[in-house]
């Protein structure tokens, strides 16, 4: 099953969906990189993952 | 042991043993199994390039990089030194997957001081503590001008006296008192010194890496010591979570610890401006992530005023930094 995470940067709030929990993790990591210059843990990531039905995800 | 006379187990017995399946399976027995296979050595890093790196730097640039540093030195220290009482109190509660995560994460803080203490015997040539302390910046130094906070020192005054309840608690206090102890130390410990005032430190120390072509081992030192740090944050905000379900009034402890130091969180302290050449409004703006993010774990509901005071820009504060 897919898994969900989001990021509660300012003003940001973006759903992030991947496939498995390293994916997201992956995918999570990428997104504040590119969109906010700064990281994210991999913990914090897994803990407030979630699973989702129906999505394919890397969104 | 079985009565040889009914068959009943001796409930004395049973209770030497805490391992369970659900324990086992659970979010802080992961963790656990994470830190054991994740081990690292500050041995295995090679410090030779960040001393010749540290050769090449002007004094402004060596001043406000020690800033930061030492401040993780004597940081890392003061953590090591302050987590018997979450021990102790886990072992009070009957928390035995806690007690065992614990162990790896006193054994990682204490590591993190050793690389900090490496690094700047190798790198600075610094070690003894007079030595060290000379760039110690003074907290007494950073002011807000609006007057309406106070900056304090949250690290060598918040964990010694929040410590200090949660341990006398886990010795004599009822488990109500351990557990709403146990919300405070952690709300200090994990969410606030290391989930949100810290977190800028780190991005700080790596972006001058970056930005000076600089400092490899110190930057793979802080890449290590983040892994570790994800783990230790997320055991206490969940510890937090796990004791505000039971009984939500914990979630108020939280709240307070957060007001008691809001000075420190809602702009940058002296240690955090002294690096020249980047851009520190960043930082500052990435704490309300970091801040909602310990909530969201914690399962509570964010200070929205604490928010928009994180976002103010009119809230700074002028930073005097003299050498302690």
């Amino acid at each position: 099953m897919a898994r969900e995470y989001q990021c509660l940067e300012a003003g940001c709030d973006q759903r992030i969906v991947a496939p498995d929990v390293q994916s997201l993790v992956e995918a999570v990591q990428r997104h504040v990189a590119d969109e906010h210059d700064s990281f994210e843990l991999e913990d914090v990531i897994i803990d407030m993952s979630t699973e989702v039905e129906g999505e394919e995800g890397d969104s | 042991m079985t009565d040889a006379t009914n068959g009943e187990l001796d409930p004395d017995v049973v209770k030497r043993f805490h391992f369970t399946r659900e324990m086992v399976r659970g979010r802080i027995y992961r963790k656990y199994k994470f830190a054991i296979q994740r081990i690292w050595d500050v041995d295995d890093l090679d410090f030779s390039q960040d001393a010749k790196d540290w050769e090449g730097l002007s004094e402004e640039q060596r001043q406000g990089l020690l800033g930061v540093t030492i401040r993780f030195l004597a940081g890392e220290q003061a953590v090591t030194d302050q987590l018997v009482p979450m021990i102790s109190a886990s072992h009070a509660l009957g928390r035995f997957d806690w007690v065992t995560f614990l162990s790896t994460f006193l054994m990682e803080e204490a590591k993190h001081a050793e690389f900090f203490m490496r690094w700047h015997d190798e790198v600075v040539g610094v070690l003894e503590p007079e030595e060290v302390a000379q760039h110690f910046l003074v907290r007494g130094a950073t002011v807000d001008p609006s007057g309406r906070f106070e900056v304090r020192d949250v690290l060598h005054e918040a964990l010694p006296k929040y410590g200090g309840e949660l341990l006398q608690a886990s010795i004599d206090g009822t488990e109500e008192e351990i557990e709403r102890a146990f919300v405070r130390f952690s709300a200090a410990y994990n969410a606030f010194v290391e989930g949100v005032l810290t977190m800028p430190s780190y991005e700080i120390v790596i972006d001058t890496t970056v930005l000076w072509d600089a400092f490899p081992t110190l930057r793979e030192g802080f890449r290590l010591i983040l892994g570790d740090e994800g783990r230790h944050i997320t055991f206490g905000t969940q510890a937090c979570r796990i004791l505000i379900e039971k009984n939500p009034e914990y979630e108020s402890e939280v709240h307070a610890v957060f007001d008691a130091y809001r000075g420190n969180v809602v702009g940058l302290v002296e240690y955090q401006k002294a690096v020249p050449g980047l851009d520190v409004q960043k930082y500052q703006d990435q704490k309300v992530r970091h801040y909602r993010n310990r909530c969201r774990e914690m399962g509570i509901t964010p200070d929205a005023e604490l928010i928009e005071q994180i976002l103010d820009p009119e809230i700074d504060f002028v930073v005097g930094v003299e050498a302690g």
